[in-house]
């Protein structure tokens, strides 16, 4: 789950232990998840310790009460809060024999108070039909974080049996709270396509997209895809409803990567989306993509853009500083996209375009090779690379074509054949002649 | 800042973790008071319920129970 989205997570379920508004922790936001996470078990562990020799003394009395009468009185006169503490004092079984003869409401009451960490043992007897009757209970009262905290500890066949008749919007307010990271994957995998579809049309229509986001960024990247492609695959309507969020709330970090998972259809589809053609939108893209180092993700979806659009993200990129421009080219190496990076830096201001180029000196022989391979790979590359370098100063082309001949011979062969081979070689101009050397 | 978190250790009987600090004084000294109305609630409310069942204990059982409740 992406920082922002599991700090909002962490402090609802912290608002929750302190009977407070979420507004009451603006302060807490402030903290990593993992900190609110941490100060969370904190204060659930003082609770817990409150009032402790009096609990274990009540935990010790209830073993002299028949257990039929002990589950009568713990229904009838102690209530859920005492019962949740009593219960982790307990011997396993004897909480699981008197949890056995409690009705599903009053046990989801109790949960609300239990920490599944400490009741491990007793979850972990308690039969599925019970755990499924009290799951539902929790679902239909809208007790999601309780729910949430507790699918970690049940067996996957409760949770499954659980949600079975979950609506789409209960689902997502579920995950939202899940704690344990394989079960996001089990939950995604347990799920058809047509149910994800559900919760992803669930998301646009009930402004759930926070959750539906933090379940997509939760699961691994074999169900990310999945999940990434099923999401690309909806309506006009419904992305735009996503991407509208995801511009509000920042969360452009969470979704470029999804779109580097999206078939070609579904990312040609995000990519001719209005909403993101916006200049405002463009410049958040790109700022994103510098600040998080997510420039291989932005690039392939750059090359769907129409023309205006492009030349915005080109634009904004210029205003980038150099260490940025730098992610680019490295970006463009590592994941094979040089055609895209050519489309950015066609559609640069002169002097960002020869800097770009110029930059390119300044990267290992491994780049320089990927970048001749990556501008031989088609004539009308080659036409376009050869373009870009004369349309650049000639100290920074005369740097890049001095590194070309000064290349190993072999990988100046290897390149020259592959010219040859697609009958580009004579079109090479300056870059040939640097091969040739 | 040293004697808010200090204070949130004392209220929580234990440690407070680290790194609380982006909060400043007046948040941790929020999540402080918070947790000092969380536990007086709680030991109402346990108080209330103990009462409430000792009442309800039938004759026989009175004795005992109270004598490992209260000695």
């Amino acid at each position: 789950m992406s920082e922002q989205l599991a700090v909002q997570a962490e402090i609802e379920k912290l608002s929750r232990l302190l009977d407070t508004d979420a507004d009451q922790l603006e302060s807490v936001r402030q903290l990593p998840a993992s900190t609110i996470h941490e100060l969370s078990a904190g204060i659930s562990q003082t609770l817990h310790d409150a009032g402790k020799d009096k609990l274990q003394r009540i935990a010790a009395a209830s073993k002299i009460v028949p257990a039929p009468m002990a589950a009568a009185f713990a229904q009838r006169y102690f209530g859920p809060l005492l019962c949740a503490r009593v219960a982790v004092m307990l011997d396993p079984g004897k909480a699981t024999d008197l949890a056995k003869r409690l009705p599903a409401p009053f046990l989801a009451q109790v949960s609300l108070h239990l920490d599944p960490r400490r009741a491990e043992r007793i979850i972990a007897k308690i039969p599925d039909d019970l755990v499924v009757a009290v799951a539902r209970e929790l679902i239909s009262a809208r007790e999601f974080i309780t729910m949430g905290r507790f699918v970690g500890y049940v067996s996957l066949n409760a949770m499954l049996r659980a949600i079975e008749h979950a609506t789409a919007e209960e689902l997502l307010r579920v995950a939202f709270f899940v704690e344990t990271q394989e079960r996001f994957d089990e939950l995604a995998a347990a799920l058809p396509d047509d149910r994800i579809g559900a919760l992803i049309r669930a998301a646009a229509a009930d402004g759930l997209w926070v959750e539906a986001l933090s379940l997509i960024d939760a699961v691994g990247p074999e169900s990310r895809a999945r999940i990434a492609n099923i999401a690309g695959a909806q309506d006009n309507e419904v992305l735009t409803s996503m991407a509208s969020t995801v511009h509000e709330l920042h969360l452009y970090e969470v979704i470029l990567p999804l779109v580097t998972m999206m078939d070609t259809d579904n990312r040609k589809r995000l990519a001719e989306l209005p909403f993101l053609h916006q200049p405002e939108v463009l410049t958040a893209i790109v700022a994103t993509a510098g600040a998080h180092g997510l420039w291989a993700d932005l690039l392939p979806l750059a090359d769907m853009l129409p023309e205006d659009a492009l030349a915005r993200v080109a634009a904004a990129a210029a205003e980038m500083p150099t260490d940025v421009l730098e992610s680019i080219i490295n970006a463009a190496h590592e994941h094979q996209q040089w055609p895209a990076l050519l489309s950015v830096a066609e559609r640069m201001d002169d002097k960002t375009r020869s800097e770009l180029i110029g930059l390119m000196d300044t990267f290992p022989n491994e780049v320089i090779i990927g970048f001749v391979e990556g501008a031989t790979v088609s004539p009308e590359l080659v036409d376009r690379a050869l373009a870009l370098l004369d349309s650049a100063r000639s100290e920074h082309v005369d740097r890049v074509l001095e590194r070309v001949s000064t290349l190993d011979s072999s990988a100046r062969e290897l390149l020259t054949a592959r010219a040859n081979e697609i009958g580009v070689l004579d079109r090479l101009g300056p870059l040939g002649a640097a091969l040739k050397a | 800042m040293d004697s808010a978190i200090n204070a949130l250790s004392k209220e929580l009987g234990h440690a407070a973790p680290e790194g609380l600090e982006p909060m400043g004084a007046d948040g941790i000294e929020r999540i402080t008071a918070l947790v000092a109305e969380a536990k007086t609630a709680q030991a109402t409310a346990l108080d209330a319920a103990i009462h409430k069942g000792l009442d309800a204990v039938p004759m026989l059982l009175r004795r005992p129970v109270k004598k490992i409740l209260f000695g």
